[in-house]
């Protein structure tokens, strides 16, 4: 079983307020990727951190198990409290993505590889991603090592899916800071 | 709205006639075209995130209003799956003169393919796929 997982943890501090609801167009960021991850029909869930109150309707929302371990802490407690589901993994900043997009590496993925990502000229991209998981006790070790890097726990899985994005990077973009919106 | 996913009736887009103070209407159209680098395209999908990508297109139709003394511009750009021989982008652009009129309408091109934040992907007829950049030119019918 596949489901949606949108990581919504993040405490903003770079953008200066909630991130997750901040408005672009009259839609907040949250709201998006939860609509992005419906349209494909895969039960959308957020992980976001312990005290986060978002007005969400129709999807799970789970609270981070760990504090402040960042979206490797994310996936973690979507894997301990969702066993035996992969997911689709979506960032909730990174509003630029698109249904085919997602939906082109739910076509690629298949359950052997543990993980399967784009990648472009400036390396893997983690997310968005499929996460098997079988990646549970990799990822609990990472974080047992204090290691909260999503790259290390790629480049650590040997059966990973890599497909080659040749289009424009800027669909994985994060917005980090205000300035990244108004130039948009 | 800029962005649509009907067909880009070219007819009707271009019939507009422009003010009476305009001497000079250019326009622009990007087709689907069948090759991309030496491959046999059969289709290829837009998308983007609509909002985005209309608002972005509203920020350069501004800044051409800025730029040069234009008249009235209209941009459609479609998304979603096109077939060979179909418009993905209209432009039209009217001016007093020529001059406003034929660079406006190559700014707003060049800087939709630059910088409106719409993905590409192509479907080749050996029934491979493949995410393209949209940044580079497109074949020009006026």
């Amino acid at each position: 079983m596949i489901r949606g997982l949108v990581l919504a943890g993040g405490r903003s501090l770079r953008f200066g307020s909630d991130k997750a609801l901040a408005l672009y167009e009259g839609t907040s960021f949250l709201d998006r990727a939860v609509s992005l991850l419906a349209s494909l029909e895969l039960k959308p869930i957020v992980v976001t951190r312990q005290g986060a109150n978002y007005p969400l309707a129709g999807c799970a929302v789970i609270y981070d198990k760990l504090f402040e371990k960042g979206p490797l802490g994310g996936l973690y407690t979507a894997m301990s409290v969702f066993k035996n589901t992969a997911f689709l993994v979506v960032p909730c900043d990174m509003p630029a993505l698109t249904p085919l997009v997602l939906s082109d590496l739910l076509a690629a993925h298949e359950p052997h590889f543990g993980i399967t990502v784009y990648s472009t000229e400036s390396g893997i991209q983690p997310f968005p991603g499929l996460y098997e998981p079988s990646l549970f006790e990799v990822v609990r070790n990472k974080l047992r090592q204090e290691d909260l890097s999503v790259h290390d726990v790629l480049d650590s899985v040997p059966a990973k899916k890599v497909m080659n994005w040749k289009g424009d990077r800027e669909i994985f973009c994060n917005v980090n800071y205000r300035k990244d919106l108004t130039r948009r | 709205m800029y962005i649509t996913r009907e067909p880009v009736d070219l007819g009707k887009f271009f019939l507009r006639l422009p003010d009476a103070s305009c001497g000079a209407a250019a326009s622009f159209v990007g087709l689907v075209r069948n090759h991309d680098q030496g491959r046999r395209v059969q289709k290829l999908y837009y998308e983007c995130y609509e909002s985005m990508a209309d608002k972005m297109i509203g920020i350069l139709v501004s800044e051409a209003h800025e730029k040069w003394n234009v008249k009235d511009i209209h941009v459609s750009h479609r998304i979603g799956p096109l077939e060979i021989g179909e418009a993905a982008v209209a432009i039209a652009v009217s001016s007093s003169h020529r001059d406003e009129a034929f660079r406006a309408c190559r700014y707003l091109i060049e800087e939709i393919k630059k910088r409106v934040p719409i993905w590409k992907k192509e479907i080749f007829e050996d029934g491979t796929a493949e995410w393209v950049t949209c940044s580079h030119p497109v074949e020009m019918a006026s």
